[in-house]
């Protein structure tokens, strides 16, 4: 095996001719070697370099911060570097590529070693200044792309948060638009049969009267005969078919069919509302007036179980359909009272808001637990016992408040008591 | 698992010692300041995320690290944890102007070279193998150390972790700094300290 061994000045012409920054300098930051890339970048000949100072050739040059790097690296012997991101432009140098690209500066990594003599103590320190403008305007650019596409990632989540909204919102309306159609069908197949046993029963409790003052009056035509026999057949007719009875049953009987049946059409008034069958007219309403009237209507259910304080602020008329309105306010202050335990305190309070105005119904009774308050306004959701609540009430009330461009909420604070609180706009914008 | 047995361990230690009392002295003269290196302690781990990390590195304090190789025979990384101040109390002793705060990383990352190559430049000495080294470089920022070190894909090999402690106390400035022997070199380590055992 042979080996070939550089000449010295073959090592030098490496030196002078690599495509990286060469100067040597002394602890003194003298310029000690100049190679060709210094030449050519630096603009001074060697003769001109060598044996001046660095900071006389380059006057920018941060002079107290290179004199300790220049000792830290004979001090201790080691390497030191700097990068182009920290300190991009050491050495005063033009941009490498002229043409294709803006950066006006030479991007630099440059790298310190020391040179030791024969003993192995540092004499001087090697600065290598490698051109790094390429990557620069590269990572530069990648920067510039990665910026772009955190801005277009962060809108597509945007999209994606609002298109999850949107399907929720449309699961929820398909929900409800399948309810209101099934409670719609109901209502209406139940409202002709109840409507002719309404009736029915109305005729039937005219008929009955009319029979029992006959059957009365029979009696009383039998007692006034003085035909003794015949008196004691119909007293035993009457025995038989136990008349005195009949004749104080019925018509409870009749009364309670007729409670049920008020309650069957309630219901089923409370589902045609719920699904719009009736529509109203949009008139302007003094919504005071239409929570004193509708605290007249219910005034029986309410008076034994709660005492109503009003705070009333100042309201302007506002766009509304009036009985849907009504219907509502009945809605939260019948809650109230059921929401009472013994007997309590009702407060009405109204005020405006922005352009809108709220009107808060709020009990003393326990209050709504929070995974109630979630689910209090789906339809057919209650908490009452069976036969007491449709659990349609509220959900037609925040379907209602709903169309009028508002809001329906419910706050129940830890202290206890629960206060549903609407707020809408006192006109409707003009597309509804 | 351990993969020094306690003789190793000793010696390791030893020269360690040496070594940083070497670079302490070293930094000194660099600083013209009083420099401490603490005792190094000596881990193994499967990975770093997994090591027993000094107080610093396993809180929940903010920090930055910075990491720079060493190559040759030993080769490893070493990360350096600064505080909320990062290196800003060095500032004037490493040539910086104190409120130049774009300087910041570039102080940071002069103060770990600086600090590596005291360090690693003595064990290298030690252990009579050459060592060179890659451009430092800043591994996270702002982030406690254990999600840094848990948000990057590191090698999850065999390491032998020194932790040393460097404090200049004319400054009042201390940071952590954690010298990582990657397996396939720890070898060469255990060679050395063999022989010396030997």
């Amino acid at each position: 095996m042979t080996s070939y061994q550089l000449p010295s000045s073959g090592l030098e012409a490496v030196l002078e001719n690599i495509n990286l920054g060469v100067v040597v300098v002394d602890a003194e930051c003298r310029v000690l070697f100049w190679n060709r890339f210094m030449v050519i970048h630096g603009g001074r000949l060697p003769d001109e370099a060598v044996g001046r100072s660095l900071f006389e050739l380059f006057p920018d040059l941060p002079e107290r911060w290179l004199r300790q790097r220049v000792r830290g690296v004979l001090t201790l012997g080691n390497l030191a570097f700097t990068t182009w991101q920290q300190r991009p432009h050491l050495f005063p140098f033009s941009g490498t590529r002229p043409i294709t690209s803006q950066l006006s500066s030479m991007y630099q990594n440059c790298t310190f070693f020391p040179l030791h003599d024969g003993q192995g103590e540092p004499l001087a320190a090697c600065i290598a200044v490698t051109d790094a403008t390429d990557t620069a305007a590269r990572q530069q650019e990648l920067e510039r792309l990665n910026d772009l596409l955190e801005v277009e990632k962060e809108q597509q989540a945007k999209l994606i948060r609002r298109l999850e909204e949107a399907q929720a919102q449309l699961l929820q309306s398909e929900k409800m638009a399948a309810i209101g159609q099934l409670a719609a069908g109901v209502a209406h197949e139940i409202n002709n049969p109840v409507g002719f046993v309404y009736s029915n029963l109305n005729s039937l409790r005219g008929y009955i009267d009319q029979l029992t003052a006959l059957v009365d009056g029979l009696q009383a035509q039998v007692q006034a005969c003085g035909n003794a026999q015949l008196i004691e057949a119909c007293e035993a007719l009457g025995r038989t078919s136990d008349y005195a009875f009949l004749r104080e049953d019925t018509p409870v009987l009749l009364a309670e069919s007729r409670d049920g049946l008020d309650r069957v059409k309630r219901i089923v008034k409370d589902l045609r509302d719920f699904s719009h069958v009736d529509n109203g007219e949009w008139q302007l309403a003094d919504l005071h007036q239409g929570l004193d009237s509708t605290l007249n209507v219910i005034w029986n259910e309410v008076k034994f179980k709660a005492k109503v304080i009003k705070h009333y602020g100042e309201l302007p008329p506002v766009q509304c359909i009036g009985a849907q309105i009504n219907q509502v306010f009945l809605n939260l202050i019948v809650n109230a009272a059921q929401a009472i335990v013994d007997h309590g305190t009702i407060t009405l309070r109204t005020g405006t808001l922005d352009d809108g105005v709220f009107v808060e119904v709020q009990d003393d009774g326990p209050g709504v637990a929070e995974e109630l308050a979630r689910r209090i306004f789906e339809p057919f959701f209650t908490t009452k016992p069976v036969g007491k609540g449709t659990g349609l009430g509220l959900s037609v009330s925040y379907s209602i408040i709903e169309r009028h461009n508002g809001v329906l909420n419910v706050s129940s604070p830890p202290e206890g008591g629960a206060c549903f609180r609407i707020v809408m706009p006192c006109r409707q914008p003009a597309s509804s | 698992m351990d993969m020094l047995s306690e003789d190793q361990r000793d010696a390791l230690q030893e020269l360690m010692n040496v070594a940083m009392g070497q670079a302490a002295d070293q930094l000194a003269r660099l600083t013209d300041t009083f420099v401490v290196l603490s005792v190094p302690r000596i881990h193994s781990a499967a990975n770093l995320s997994e090591a027993q990390l000094p107080a610093i590195m396993g809180a929940e304090q903010m920090v930055d690290i910075t990491r720079q190789s060493f190559l040759g025979q030993v080769r490893g990384e070493a990360f350096v944890c600064f505080g909320s101040h990062g290196a800003d109390q060095l500032a004037e002793l490493m040539g910086y102007d104190e409120d130049n705060i774009q300087q910041r990383e570039e102080l940071m990352l002069d103060v770990t070279n600086i600090l590596c190559g005291a360090c690693i430049n003595s064990l290298a000495e030690q252990f009579e193998l050459p060592v060179s080294y890659g451009a430092p470089s800043v591994f996270s920022r702002q982030a406690p150390f254990k999600q840094a070190m848990n948000n990057k894909a590191l090698q999850s090999h065999q390491t032998l972790i020194m932790e040393i402690r460097f404090e200049v106390k004319a400054c009042q400035f201390t940071c952590d700094l954690l010298l990582c022997i990657a397996q396939e070199t720890v070898e060469h380590v255990m060679a050395v300290i063999d022989r010396l055992l030997s």
